[in-house]
């Protein structure tokens, strides 16, 4: 039980992480880049990209828990034929990409550079999501992340 | 030290195939090696055949390296050939074994005569001694040849290897007391073989047992057979056969006799006077053989005359099976084995099939672990090792539900008495309409009974193969001594190890 509250708490961490630095970094390289109109200043429209990434990497939280949670005690496999469980890996996956959706649809437009907020909403529930799956999926489900054979010895 | 077992006639034989499952659940003292051995008139025999089987089967399967582990933990050494008969290249009815032509007026040819009816000196003896002692005793006495007949100059050989190092030689000898195979050449080939070996060997070195059945099945009698084995004998048999050997002191040659029987007879599901048909259903009975076996290799004395028998007349419980370690742990290592079995079949023999055949690795993360980063070809595995397991798997679940079904007093399912066999097996009705214990496709294994196949059930268990398939896919194998696919073997032995000790 230990190592599945190790491992809850390892999912948390990464969100945290890109929480505290991978956003501030996008934070102050937007800055430079990006230039609003006169209808907004530029610190307002900062502090949007940063919200609705906040609720991107949230949701994408939400979703790699959630995996955690369903691969470690809701799955039976007692039956070897429901063993593979990509598909649902994958639904959530794509879950936590369109939560980039609504920072794409609600962050104010700027006169330039504010479509490079995209991508970092993109990027981080990517992130979130991939790196928390890939490193901390559930032991029986741990090489349904693409790739992940090759990522994880533990 | 190594342990010699012989088994005589087809009882001999189902009894080799009990003690060889205990062998694999790993019930042996230590990890000596085995020596095995047939003695039958009637290669063909289908219980012999099928001891056969499972000898070979136990042989491929200790070629996949384990490192050390209970688990097929005792080398074997098959005799060859496998099965010894009497009547090998020799005329197969007694007159002419005995050159009964030649014997014309003199006095043997009169003692024989006296000894043996028209009938008896005329029946081919293709099919066994046909429950008549006295043809058996002959002819063994005859035949055997330790010197220089195949495999007894190997078995002769190797008991010397071992006792000329000093070390100790145990031989045990499993034949059925009410046939005619069994009784006859238990206490001949006993006596021929502690004749050779108490002149040449310092005997506390050299150890000699024996396993006598007492009637614990019946058969209908075999239609238009003139000689045949009739179950109604059985016990005026035995009666007769017990009084000989008291009286000539047969058995005094051995440091240990288990004398093994049953109140009721179970009726066989197959008459047949020999051959491939005369494949009886393994009992519980052999069970108790084999543990009297490892009884014998275990201890340096059998002092007294020690008895054992169920505690309760209706039902046999685990802890009326003796072992020097206890029922529990006799119980927990058949567990462990059973769960192996079923594990394996029900799961990852097949996911591994599934995978060797569409790909799709990732499902299945012990399968990563084990195979591809270590190595091993799951292809050419798939044909060779991962074969050979399965065989001994089925077989061995096959052997559990019969030794289950054996309690009930006729050939309907058992009593609930020690195995939840309902699992993994089904009765049926075969061609003729009797009862046949078959085991179910993998696919309609009771996958909830897996954390309770022994009985009574204590609790349920309902993810208990979920928990297994999290152990294998976090296990590892810290023994070096455990190679190639021998590493996923073990590791799903030693989970199914961890589960069976929880629950106990």
């Amino acid at each position: 039980m230990l190592k599945h509250i190790g491992f809850i708490v390892a999912i948390v961490i990464i969100a945290l992480l890109v929480f505290f630095f991978l956003i501030p970094f996008e934070d102050q390289l937007l800055d430079s880049l990006v230039t609003t109109g006169p209808e907004i200043t530029l610190d307002f429209w900062r502090e949007s990209f940063r919200f609705w990434a906040l609720v991107g990497v949230g949701i994408a939280l939400l979703a790699a828990l959630l995996w955690f949670v369903l691969g470690q005690w809701w799955f039976s496999l007692d039956r070897w034929t429901s063993a593979d469980k990509r598909t649902i890996w994958i639904t959530l996956g794509v879950v936590a990409l369109v939560a980039a959706v609504p920072g794409v649809v609600l962050t104010p437009a700027a006169q330039e550079g504010g479509r490079l907020a995209w991508p970092f909403y993109l990027l981080n529930n990517l992130i979130v999501f991939y790196l928390s799956t890939v490193l901390f999926s559930p032991a029986s489900f741990k090489y349904t992340p693409w790739a992940s054979s090759y990522l994880r010895w533990w | 030290m190594s342990y010699y077992v012989i088994g005589i006639g087809g009882t001999g034989a189902k009894c080799v195939e009990a003690f060889i499952h205990l062998c694999v659940a790993g019930l042996m003292p230590d990890n000596n090696t085995l020596f095995s051995l047939f003695v039958d008139p009637d290669g063909s025999n289908g219980s012999l055949k099928r001891a056969g089987q499972l000898l070979q089967n136990y042989y491929d399967c200790k070629r996949i390296k384990l490192g050390q582990t209970d688990l097929f933990k005792n080398e074997l050494r098959i005799a060859k050939p496998d099965v010894w008969s009497p009547l090998q290249n020799k005329p197969h009815q007694l007159d002419q074994f005995f050159n009964y032509n030649t014997l014309h007026n003199n006095g043997a040819a009169h003692l024989f005569d006296v000894l043996y009816s028209p009938k008896e000196k005329q029946t081919s003896l293709e099919c066994g001694f046909r429950g008549h002692p006295s043809i058996g005793a002959a002819v063994m006495a005859a035949s055997v040849e330790l010197g220089s007949e195949e495999p007894w100059a190997t078995l002769r050989e190797q008991l010397r290897l071992d006792v000329g190092s000093g070390q100790e030689a145990r031989v045990i000898l499993f034949g059925s007391i009410f046939g005619g195979t069994g009784a006859s050449g238990v206490p001949t080939i006993g006596r021929l073989v502690n004749n050779e070996f108490s002149r040449q060997l310092k005997n506390n070195r050299f150890k000699l047992g024996s396993v006598l059945m007492l009637p614990y099945f019946s058969f209908e009698p075999v239609k238009n057979e003139r000689m045949r084995v009739d179950a109604d004998t059985f016990l005026l048999s035995t009666q007769t056969a017990l009084e000989y050997y008291h009286r000539q002191d047969e058995l005094k040659i051995c440091n240990a006799v288990y004398l093994l029987g049953n109140e009721t007879l179970k009726p066989m599901r197959t008459s047949s006077i020999g051959g491939q048909q005369q494949e009886n259903e393994p009992h519980l009975l052999e069970m108790y053989a084999a543990l009297a076996a490892i009884h014998f290799f275990t201890n340096d004395r059998v002092e007294g005359y020690p008895h054992i028998a169920r505690e309760n007349k209706e039902k046999t419980l685990w802890s009326d099976l003796p072992h020097d370690r206890g029922f529990v742990h006799l119980k927990r290592k058949i567990n462990q084995l059973a769960q192996f079995a079923f594990a394996y079949l029900s799961s990852y023999h097949p996911i591994l099939k599934s995978i060797n055949e569409r790909g799709d690795e990732y499902r299945a993360p012990w399968y990563v672990n084990f195979f591809p980063r270590k190595k091993v070809d799951l292809k050419i595995s798939m044909e060779g090792e991962l074969k050979q397991v399965k065989t001994y798997c089925e077989s061995f679940l096959l052997w559990l539900a019969n030794i289950e079904q054996s309690q009930g007093k006729d050939n309907s399912a058992g009593s609930e008495n020690l195995i939840n066999f309902n699992a993994f097996a089904q009765v049926s009705a075969d061609e003729d309409g009797r009862p046949n214990i078959k085991l179910k496709a993998p696919q309609s294994f009771d996958l909830d009974a897996f954390g309770n196949l022994l009985l009574p059930i204590t609790k349920e268990r309902p993810r208990a193969l979920t928990e297994l398939w999290e152990k294998m896919s976090n296990a590892k194998v810290k023994d070096t001594k455990a190679e190639g696919l021998g590493r996923f073997i073990r590791a799903l032995y030693d989970n199914c190890g961890h589960l069976s000790n929880s629950e106990s």
